[in-house]
């Protein structure tokens, strides 16, 4: 989240990570291109008037780059010729401040969807469903209880389905800056969330490839 | 009536009827006096006659009348009359019509004969002519004696009924009055037409004024094709145009400015009351809300503020009430709030301010203009920067300046200081200012006949400075 406005960083990065994200916050544009530059993000929500480099000049950059991170521009410019400079320049979204935080999340949780080139809210792999909008999952038509953050995993994994996933990059994704490199939340993240998900007598989802990371997919046919 | 149409028309019509009947009476009166000229040559024709048919014959004054002359005389209601009388007013001769009615004897003598009006013994107005004479000795063909004896002398009064003249004269009057009316007919046709007609420029400026609405203020009326009476009122509504479009445009400019720059803040409320709802935390965060709502809110108050403020200084509606200003006494004051902030921003401030200088001015007014100036300074001169705040009076000109350091203001950024909300930086949303220091500075100090510039010194340096008048 690139946003100048101390309050808005708090308070929007606050619910993401309430909601099971993790968020990177500058308040300085130069300083945001750099986070942008050297970081895999699923999404970048984008202040336009920001000190160091104005929003414009970074989204261009970024493209120029050939970076395609999906960026959602969060202003106060409302005229039809500023949303379709901002769309020109490159943005994939456009939310006018003030906005509803739902409203915010809901484009969000679209926009890391696309960068998985899906489109539904919903994702199946066997007989384990996940509803992207309403943040549910079940199996086999069993509700299971998650917690945010064991969703955002889940959901993760669900969405690179047979591709080995690294620790690192889950604790990018997940967890953000906040894991010491030492510790093994990872593993027992996925651990918990391995046990919720496979009921007794089912096939587990998640493998574990030794010193490469986890992988998920369904039972082989 | 309040019409225009109406009172041209009314005045028109009543003022061509009026010299329409005055020609009529001329034409009138003038046909009454060839009428009665006319008459009266006829009467005195006749008086002649009958007065050449008399003669004197041994003494005896006799009358010898044509018989067709006499016919005219002798029939009982013949409209004409005559009476000849001798000195002693006896009754020589009278015609038939006359019946046994006498005409009254008046008389002038035969080259002035005297005519007078009467009513006729058969009831009708007539007029008369009367003279005396002295009638010829028959048998001698000699003038009529001037010295005939008094006994001679007789009276003659011939009378005619001025029945036809007065059919006549009815008779015009009846087509002066018919003529009248057809006048009076055509003139109401032709006047409405025409002042229609005239009219029409008058109506085209209505229909155009009622074409202009708040979203047309832009418009001008074209003076061009307006006639010479139009033209000051043309003139008057492009005035008022000019003057409603800036009204409106600072109105505009109001609402859409607060409504821009409150988005931010509203969003930032929103947000912070939508995280905290949807996840309550502990007492800590709790406070931590309410201390950034608290900020939130103080700086929207800023915004609302200074928009007000500007907009009634644009608007004209702030009062100027001038007084002698000690200037180094209110620089004291004005800056006293702003030493805490200075000092925790370890600038280093110089003032050289003559203790002398006075200056006419609005003392709030001025103070709010130095306070904006100064906190702009105290705001935005880099952290153990420089300011200097300095004042004098040279040639009649009263001069203060602000200067600061500055770390990233270029010379392209000077047309765009007084601007509101320019913001060499959108870090500055987060502070308290809220863009509007500068141009509130700027409608003050138009308000206050001061003239306000920004120059950059390099390298670094930038001054604000005030021109007024100075106070002798």
């Amino acid at each position: 989240m690139i946003e100048d406005s101390r309050h808005l960083q708090r308070s929007v990065s606050t619910g993401l990570r309430k909601s099971g994200y993790a968020v990177d916050v500058s308040g300085d544009g130069a300083e945001g291109l750099w986070y942008a530059e050297s970081n895999q993000y699923d999404a970048i929500i984008l202040d336009l008037m920001l000190p160091g480099m104005d929003g414009l000049t970074l989204l261009r950059r970024l493209r120029a780059q050939g970076r395609e991170t999906h960026v959602l521009v969060l202003t106060a410019k409302d005229t039809v010729a500023d949303r379709v400079r901002g769309l020109q320049a490159g943005a994939d979204d456009y939310l006018i401040k003030p906005f509803a935080l739902e409203e915010l999340l809901a484009r969000v949780q679209a926009l890391c969807r696309r960068g998985y080139g899906r489109k539904s809210s919903r994702l199946r792999i066997g007989d384990l469903e996940i509803n992207m909008t309403a943040r549910t999952v079940t199996r086999a038509g069993a509700a299971i209880d998650l917690t945010a953050r064991e969703y955002r995993l889940l959901e993760y994994l669900a969405l690179r389905r047979g591709e080995v996933v690294s620790r690192s990059e889950i604790e990018e994704h997940i967890y953000g800056e906040s894991v010491d490199p030492l510790s093994n939340v990872v593993d027992s993240a996925i651990c918990t969330l391995r046990r919720k998900i496979t009921p007794a007598g089912k096939p587990p989802l998640i493998g574990t490839k030794r010193g490469l990371g986890y992988v998920m997919d369904g039972p082989s046919e | 009536m309040k019409s225009i149409q109406m009172r041209l028309m009314a005045g028109l019509l009543g003022s061509s009827l009026l010299v329409f009947g005055i020609g009529a009476a001329v034409i009138h009166f003038a046909t009454r006096a060839l009428l009665f000229r006319e008459f009266d040559a006829t009467l005195r024709a006749k008086a002649m006659a009958l007065a050449a048919a008399t003669d004197v014959n041994r003494g005896v004054v006799e009358f010898d009348l044509a018989d067709e002359l006499l016919q005219e005389f002798s029939r009982p209601h013949s409209a004409e009359y005559f009476q000849l009388t001798d000195a002693n007013g006896r009754t020589l001769a009278r015609s038939a019509s006359l019946g046994t009615n006498d005409l009254a004897r008046l008389f002038g003598t035969m080259n002035s004969p005297r005519l007078w009006n009467l009513n006729l013994p058969d009831g009708h107005r007539g007029r008369a002519i009367g003279f005396q004479f002295a009638p010829e000795e028959s048998g001698t063909n000699g003038p009529p004696s001037t010295a005939a004896a008094p006994n001679r002398i007789v009276t003659l009064v011939v009378a005619r009924s001025l029945r036809d003249v007065t059919h006549t004269l009815g008779a015009l009057t009846s087509a002066l009055l018919l003529a009248a009316a057809v006048v009076a007919m055509g003139m109401i046709v032709i006047i409405r037409l025409v002042v229609r007609r005239g009219l029409i420029p008058l109506g085209d400026v209505a229909d155009r004024a009622a074409r202009i609405d708040a979203s047309s203020l832009g418009q001008r009326f074209d003076t061009e094709p307006l006639p010479a009476e139009l033209l000051p009122i043309g003139h008057r509504l492009n005035d008022l145009l000019a003057r409603l479009e800036q009204s409106f445009e600072r109105e505009r400019r109001f609402t859409a400015d607060a409504a821009h720059e409150l988005r931010t803040p509203i969003a930032e409320l929103r947000s912070l009351a939508e995280v905290a709802l949807k996840w309550p935390e502990g007492n800590e965060t709790t406070m931590q809300a309410f201390h950034d709502t608290l900020e939130i809110a103080r700086k929207m108050e800023t915004i609302a503020t200074g928009l007000l403020t500007l907009a009634r200084c644009e608007a004209g509606k702030q009062t100027v009430s001038r007084e002698t200003i000690h200037i180094k006494k209110l620089v004291d004051t004005v800056w006293q709030p702003l030493v805490g902030q200075a000092g925790r921003r370890q600038l280093r401030v110089a003032f050289d301010l003559p203790s002398e200088i006075r200056l006419t001015t609005d003392r709030a007014l001025f103070g709010l203009l130095l306070a904006n100036l100064f906190s702009n300074a105290v705001e935005y001169t880099p952290v153990a920067g420089e300011v200097c705040i300095r004042a004098e009076q040279r040639d009649g000109l009263f001069t203060l300046s602000v200067a600061n350091t500055v770390d990233d203001l270029g010379p392209d950024d000077l047309p765009h200081l007084f601007q509101r909300f320019w913001r060499k930086e959108a870090s500055r949303t987060s502070s308290e200012h809220a863009g509007l220091g500068l141009a509130l500075a700027r409608a003050f100090a138009g308000l206050l006949g001061m003239k306000i510039r920004a120059e950059l010194v390099l390298p670094d340096t930038l001054v604000l400075s005030l021109e007024a008048p100075a106070t002798s």
